[in-house]
């Protein structure tokens, strides 16, 4: 038997597991294809957390909005709530893209340590 | 102490060899556990409340990697609250939801800090989680943290309210939502408790990055003394009495168990330690060199399979890099002699 085979295979075997598959599922795609995809979800995903959260704070303060649906002028409001959502959406995003860049950085790591134990493998 | 040293050693050799059974095993104990706990906030007799329906649901989970934990735990905690209310259980729902639309989802590593906080807040040991974080995790925990503070507090408003809820008329949402949350997002002191778990995350976190001898355990002590701190400065400001009796002994709890875990987890034998520097074509090394702490036994094994290479005329590493620029490597290496010796 090829011991150093052996253990090159096994080290090959356990990086295609947990972590390290998810890092080479993440190297499937280009670079910008991977961040792009990543902000779009990151987009639903905010998108269903601010809605959330808007009806979670009219929700807790029902009473108040009821009271106060009056007076309230809904166009303000409404504008008000659009140029929330855009800061609130582009600080989400900014920060998605940057988790995502170096999720995509680490990952191309753990594939290049991957190829080089192919390498190995087909040598020895 | 070597007897406690070598009963942690077979302790580590059992987990090695059944790593996943054990793993099993907590997570069914560990839901078990929860689910009961919900089960007697909650009360009643709903499916949710079955033991039978406990135990088969502990089972799937011992079966599932540690991140379904939460989704089970949750599926548990909405039901309990559609059994006090449709209302309760959509709002819960949404709660959920949201979080982790907007936090949890950062952080999907620290699903157990989410899971564990609710219970060592109930059990009166609010700094375990984050000082046990603070020793483990990075920055990003304090997401997962805040999050299972404030799903307990609405889950802790939702039992204590159930009475009253049930009193109100049913169609009568805007006050019964009130009740049980409009009363946690309106109370001071759900903020001040997350703003004290944050802070002995941070003072846990930050001591043991500054790589001081003994730095987790100072870490702990400081980081469980800054959370009792900051609750009871809340306790203050807000005009409610001190509760120093069940603060201290819960800051003593954590302590104690912080010190058990870091007596696992990271063991180093500072007594021992060395101090080298040397240089190659490109860097200066400054190496701080700190031995684990071992069995006695082990360490005279080791002693002796050092002095037999040493005999056998191997040469030594720091005589392999040169002379270094600060103490000289004869004078490293007597004192290590010394010590392998001793």
């Amino acid at each position: 038997m090829n011991i150093r085979r052996i253990r090159t295979m096994t080290e090959l075997a356990r990086q295609t597991t947990g972590k390290e598959r998810a890092a080479l599922e993440i190297c499937r795609y280009n670079r910008s294809d991977y961040i792009v995809l990543q902000l779009i979800l990151s987009f639903f995903l905010t998108t269903i957390g601010f809605g959330g959260l808007f009806l979670l704070l009219v929700l807790g303060n029902m009473e108040a909005v009821m009271d106060g649906v009056d007076v309230l002028n809904l166009q303000q409001l409404g504008i008000f709530l659009v140029l929330l959502y855009a800061i609130f959406l582009a600080f989400y995003l900014v920060i998605e893209g940057h988790l995502a860049a170096k999720r995509y950085d680490q990952a191309k790591r753990v594939e290049r340590k991957y190829k080089r134990r192919l390498r190995e493998l087909s040598r020895s | 102490m070597t007897r406690i040293l070598e009963i942690r050693e077979k302790i580590e050799s059992f987990y090695a060899r059944a790593a996943s059974y054990v793993d099993m095993a907590l997570r069914f104990v560990l839901l078990l556990f929860l689910l009961f706990g919900m089960a007697g906030m909650f009360g009643g007799v709903s499916v949710f409340a079955n033991g039978f329906v406990i135990l088969l649901a502990s089972l799937l989970g011992a079966l599932l990697p540690f991140r379904a934990l939460p989704l089970i735990a949750g599926v548990f905690s909405v039901g309990f609250a559609f059994t006090v209310g449709v209302d309760a259980g959509l709002v819960l729902l949404l709660l959920y939801m949201t979080l982790y639309c907007l936090f949890l989802r950062f952080v999907p590593e620290d699903s157990l800090a989410f899971v564990l906080t609710p219970p060592s807040l109930a059990f009166g040991l609010p700094a375990l989680v984050p000082v046990v974080a603070g020793l483990r995790r990075r920055p990003s925990s304090i997401l997962a943290i805040a999050c299972g503070s404030f799903a307990w507090h609405v889950l802790k408003s939702l039992s204590v309210c159930s009475a009253a809820l049930s009193e109100l008329p049913a169609g009568d949402y805007a006050a019964r939502i009130r009740l049980f949350f409009g009363s946690v997002l309106s109370d001071p002191g759900v903020v001040i408790e997350i703003l004290a778990l944050a802070a002995a995350f941070i003072v846990t976190y930050g001591i043991r990055r500054t790589g001081i001898d003994h730095a987790f355990m100072v870490g702990v002590v400081l980081g469980s003394l800054t959370c009792a701190f900051f609750i009871e400065l809340g306790h203050l400001a807000l005009g409610q009495s001190f509760q120093m009796v069940s603060s201290l002994l819960g800051t003593l709890a954590v302590i104690v168990i912080g010190f058990v875990l870091q007596f696992f987890w990271f063991a180093p034998d500072f007594k021992r330690a060395e101090s080298f520097d040397f240089m190659d074509d490109d860097f200066y090394y400054y190496v701080r060199v700190v031995p684990k702490e071992r069995a006695y036994r082990r360490r005279l094994e080791s002693a002796a399979a050092f002095s037999e290479e040493a005999a056998a005329g191997e040469t030594d590493f720091l005589q392999e890099a040169g002379a270094g620029f600060g103490e000289q490597p004869e004078a490293a290496m007597t004192t290590s002699d010394e010590e392998a010796s001793s």
